[in-house]
């Protein structure tokens, strides 16, 4: 059965504070764009920023530890297969970006951590909508479709990705 | 007499392709959030890349965008240099009336990487289209504001304030 949990205030407040802060603070974090999102062709309908922490075995930023070290743990991660933060820019309505599953072509689970509150979302493919709450923790079987959203109501929409066994 | 200056194809055409992959190719420049544009009572937001400030390069980046610029303007004082992207937005947003850098004599130039609908604002009557490889030159006094466009999703320039 694909299942999915909703775990809130999943840090330690103090934890949680210091890695929003290095995350979402004006000028600290490096962010590059993305001219798509999701796996979309369509060039300029979508598009986000990200910062890419680990893939394909790797880390691809000094940030990784900083950030992923806290789940490793607490998820009880066994292999990061992708993690990188999300930044979704705000739109003058919500878009909802296009269905999609992480991974085909392994079997994984998938975390999403919202790393500030704000009025988009992710929803899953029974039509289930997980709002984005600060210290919010998501995880997913990584076969469930499910869609991102932009906000209205912050800047950006910061979140989390975590793509694991 | 008009107090700015445009010069198209300012970059030979190699070297622009050069320097805008090297910052518009997704996935390979870093940007920074900044949520305070021009005066701080800027709605929106928009990403910024430092390049040199305090008389010290302060990015990795530096060279590979500076010099062709350096080299082409024949910058002898640099004071400040950045690279600006602003969000494409449902309709272009004009940004609050400005001078980069008050009290000292200064000029100013802003690069346009990508072409798109947004512009530079110098007056009521006189506005810069961004034009890629454009260079437009302004005494540091002028007044004049930068915008969002709505035809691409960043607006990208090189801002640079030197002597």
């Amino acid at each position: 059965m694909k299942e999915y949990k909703v775990i809130d205030n999943f840090l330690p407040e103090d934890v949680f504070s210091e890695m929003s802060r290095e995350i979402t603070s004006p000028g600290k974090f490096p962010l590059y764009y993305v001219d798509f999102i999701a796996f979309s062709k369509e060039r300029n309908k979508f598009f986000y920023f990200e910062h890419p922490l680990f893939y394909r075995s790797r880390p691809t930023s000094d940030f990784y530890l900083p950030i992923v070290e806290p789940f490793l743990e607490g998820i009880g991660i066994n292999a990061i297969i992708r993690a990188k933060v999300n930044a979704y820019p705000k739109t003058e309505s919500i878009e909802e970006h296009g269905k999609h599953v992480d991974f085909d072509n392994m079997p994984n689970d998938t975390a999403i951590f919202y790393i500030n509150t704000n009025n988009g979302f992710t929803r899953l493919e029974n039509g289930t909508v997980v709002e984005s709450v600060a210290n919010r923790l998501l995880i997913l079987d990584g076969a469930i479709y499910h869609n991102s959203s932009s906000c209205t109501d912050a800047d950006l929409r910061f979140v989390l990705n975590l793509n694991f066994i | 007499m008009n107090n700015y200056k445009v010069m198209d194809n300012f970059l030979p055409e190699d070297v622009f392709k050069n320097l805008s992959d090297l910052i518009l190719t997704p996935g390979t420049f870093p940007f920074f959030y900044s949520n305070e544009i021009a005066d701080g009572d800027d709605p929106g937001i928009y990403f910024i890349h430092n390049l040199f400030a305090d008389c010290f390069p302060i990015s990795p980046y530096y060279e590979a965008v500076m010099n062709p610029l350096i080299e082409h303007m024949g910058i002898n004082t640099l004071h400040r240099s950045k690279v600006n992207a602003y969000l494409r937005t449902e309709k272009i947003v004009e940004h609050g009336r400005h001078v980069d850098v008050e009290g000292i004599p200064m000029n100013v130039a802003v690069f346009y990487v990508n072409s798109n609908n947004g512009f530079t604002r110098i007056d009521e009557n006189n506005v810069v289209s961004s034009v890629a490889n454009r260079l437009l030159l302004l005494d540091g006094s002028v007044v004049h504001n930068s915008t969002t466009c709505t035809d691409q999703d960043l607006r990208v320039s090189i801002n640079i304030n030197f002597l």
